[in-house]
């Protein structure tokens, strides 16, 4: 039986799996110089990004590989989001691995490869390949968190997030061998016809279930969140950004696509578990970050709360709040990645500034990084004119059209709450003095190139939102 | 002999495997609870597949036993480099991250 | 079916009885002679050293875990074989392609020095060389 292959289909993944195996025989030889395979990085995610923004604008859509692998504007519009964290982290990433040569080759490779795997996640049509790509990427952050090996906080959080990630790539094992069993196919087409046609039995409901225990791991939801805040404060500060930004967009998409294609005929068993865990999500983040001493745990907490916001939108349910969810992971992505990399400018000789009260009087020494923290960090809270504020919004809007009122009225409450602890964070840059003199090293010049991005995404898209607003709804599954 | 009777046999293991992770404090053995569990999951797929009579569930296992390799692979490593700074693999005493 | 099966078991009986027998008759046999000699683990003259619980070189370990890796991935091979007649050229340069992949991990692997047994004071000798002229 002959296969026909449309190359054009796979062009981003191609250019990443191309840029994969370039940046792999470039890190082999000696005579090559380390520092060129983190461009050689951007310009792989910046062809790859180009490619998918020209497909999706020209509405492509296709399956591959017997179904498989499927390629819409949804897909694409993941895929751009995946990609933009990629430039952004690589770009946050090039002055903070330092001079050693050793130390570039594996992880920008573990970079692209997670990449690949989130795309695949956003493409897969069958539930095999939503689970390759899931442990594509979840193999290569357990590497990356555990990084810096001679760093001992670094390697623990490496642990921790292998073993809790590994535990629950096991659940959503299970989970798709009973959906296989109870629908008789792994294909998310064919699980959606057969469901239609057949009484739901135990084994689906079961399988389902554990779906949502794995899916709540991977993108850290209430309560299912513990391993968050310590890895987040023992990675590498460019990983927490990493973590916190493409992997949850990867698991919201995979979550979207067999929640909303697969297992819509369930929809009452999971509508009511969705709304509680976003309950929870919201409030438990929100108030446990207000008691955060370190910012990198406050933005793991401030993250939990986060994907508790995108849970609102998944309740929803319908096609405004599959459209707000893709915008506010566009959105949530771009902000957090600029607040991690805000942290990473705040470097002292010493290391970085981990205490909240280190930031004392930073606003007026560090005029730079004060702007660009204050900028995240009223993004992150929802402030008008940042896109923080569009994507709240949208999200809140189809939560009314939906008839989730009271569940709108929570997540208002939560937003106040996170106002005060990032707001906190502003407050001490501004209007306190600081208790000892630190020394700052320099701005490196790509950190701040990162950073000016990511400011210009947030403002660009708070302002004008209806340029992506229309391409969002477009892309809806 | 009917399906159920695999099934059961293999939510049993996920259950052992489940149970290990939650009690066990070990890191190398909370590993091999998981393995447990990835392996609980391969004999419904194969005995799901058996029933179905088509072949989807066993190609399946191929992929989760090579997953499975690649993270033992990358999850001894990491484990090591913890036992390298600790001179233990306790999870109890691996707890310098807390908030 | 029943009867394959005590095939099977027959065999079995018959193997467990010859281990039983020949362990019976050379205890009822040998002479019943015990000198320090007999106490040692091996009988053939060399004389061991330390205690049994040594600890291995890591090398082996990383040697084993990429052979583990590699070793696994030779599964896809069978489900290709299966297939591969009827679907002619293609599967054959799809899996031309797989492990071409897999070579250049291989080469990887060679290229960062985890294949040489000596390793440990090659490369860290160089490494601290390069740390050196980094902090010069």
């Amino acid at each position: 039986m002959p296969i026909e292959i449309n190359w054009q289909l796979l062009m981003p993944e191609l250019v990443i799996a191309l840029t994969l195996i370039i940046v792999l025989i470039f890190d082999m030889f000696d005579s090559i110089s380390k520092t060129i395979l983190g461009w050689l990085t951007i310009v792989g995610a910046g062809i790859a990004l180009w490619v998918s923004i020209q497909m999706q604008q020209a509405g492509t859509v296709g399956t591959q590989f017997n179904d498989m692998f499927k390629v819409d504007s949804f897909s694409l519009f993941f895929n751009i989001i995946f990609l933009i964290s990629t430039i952004l982290v690589a770009l946050i990433s090039l002055s903070y691995l330092g001079k050693d040569d050793r130390k570039q080759g594996p992880y920008y490779l573990l970079i692209l490869l997670a990449t690949l795997g989130m795309m695949l996640m956003a493409a897969g049509n069958e539930l095999i390949v939503v689970f390759l790509g899931l442990e594509l990427m979840s193999l290569s952050l357990y590497v990356l968190a555990g990084y810096f090996r001679d760093n001992p906080v670094s390697s623990e959080a490496g642990m921790k997030y292998l073993l809790l990630g590994a535990f629950a790539s096991a659940f959503f094992l299970y989970g798709i061998a009973l959906i296989y069993g109870g629908a008789g196919t792994t294909s998310i087409p064919g699980i959606a016809s057969n469901l239609t046609a057949e009484s739901q039995s135990p084994l689906l409901l079961g399988g389902m279930f554990l779906l949502i225990v794995g899916f709540g791991f991977k993108v850290a939801i209430v309560p299912f969140h513990q391993w968050a805040p310590d890895v987040y404060e023992g990675a590498p500060t460019t990983i927490a950004a990493f973590i916190s930004a493409g992997p949850k967009a990867a698991g919201f998409a995979a979550f979207l696509r067999i929640f909303m294609e697969a297992l819509p005929a369930m929809q009452s068993q999971w509508g009511d578990v969705i709304i509680l865990l976003a309950m929870l999500t919201m409030t438990v983040g929100n108030v446990i970050a207000i008691a955060q001493t370190n910012i990198k745990r406050m933005l793991a907490y401030s993250s939990i709360a986060h994907a508790g916001y995108v849970l609102i939108g998944l309740a929803a349910a319908n096609n405004e709040g599959i459209s707000s969810v893709m915008l506010y992971l566009l959105v949530y992505c771009v902000m957090n990645i600029g607040a991690f990399g805000a942290v990473i400018l705040a470097k002292t000789t010493d290391g970085e500034c981990l205490t909240i009260s280190d930031y004392a009087g930073l606003g007026f020494r560090k005029p730079l990084l004060g702007l660009f923290m204050t900028l995240m960090l009223l993004s992150l809270a929802g402030f008008p004119p940042t896109a923080g504020f569009v994507g709240k919004f949208y999200i809140f809007k189809s939560a009314v059209q939906a008839g989730h009122t009271w569940l709108v009225i929570i997540g208002a409450i939560n937003t106040a709450i996170s106002a005060f602890y990032y707001l906190r964070v502003v407050v001490t840059m501004y209007m306190r003095e600081p208790e000892e003199e630190l020394e700052f090293s320099p701005y490196p010049s790509t950190l701040v190139v990162g950073l000016i991005l990511a400011v210009i995404g947030v403002l660009f898209i708070g302002i004008l939102p209806s340029l992506l607003l229309n391409s969002v709804q477009n892309s809806v599954l | 002999m009917g399906l159920e009777y695999y099934l059961i046999l293999s939510a049993l293991l996920f259950t052992t495997g489940v149970i290990g992770v939650l009690i066990r404090r070990n890191a190398i053995i909370i590993f091999m609870c998981i393995e447990l569990m990835l392996n609980a999951a391969n004999l419904a797929f194969v005995a799901i597949s058996r029933h179905l009579g088509e072949t989807t569930g066993q190609v399946f296992v191929f992929f989760v036993m090579t997953v499975a390799a690649a993270e033992v692979a990358i999850g001894l490593a990491i484990i090591v480099s913890v036992f390298k700074h600790r001179q233990t693999v306790n999870v109890d005493e691996v707890n310098s991250l807390k908030g | 079916m029943l009867f394959n099966f005590a095939n099977v078991l027959i065999f079995l009986a018959v193997g467990c009885l010859f281990v039983v027998l020949n362990l019976t008759i050379s205890r009822l046999l040998h002479t019943k002679l015990f000198s320090g000699e007999k106490y040692i683990p091996y009988e053939c003259g060399e004389d061991p050293i330390g205690d049994t619980r040594i600890k291995f070189n890591t090398r082996f370990y990383v040697i084993a875990l990429i052979f583990l890796i590699f070793d696994v991935e030779a599964v896809f091979l069978f489900p290709w074989a299966v297939v591969s007649r009827s679907m002619g050229l293609l599967a054959f340069l799809e899996m031309l392609v797989f492990i071409a992949i897999l070579l250049v991990g291989l080469a990887y692997v060679w290229a960062k020095g985890d294949l040489e047994w000596i390793r440990s004071t090659q490369l860290e000798v160089q490494a601290v060389q390069r740390e050196e002229s980094y902090d010069n």
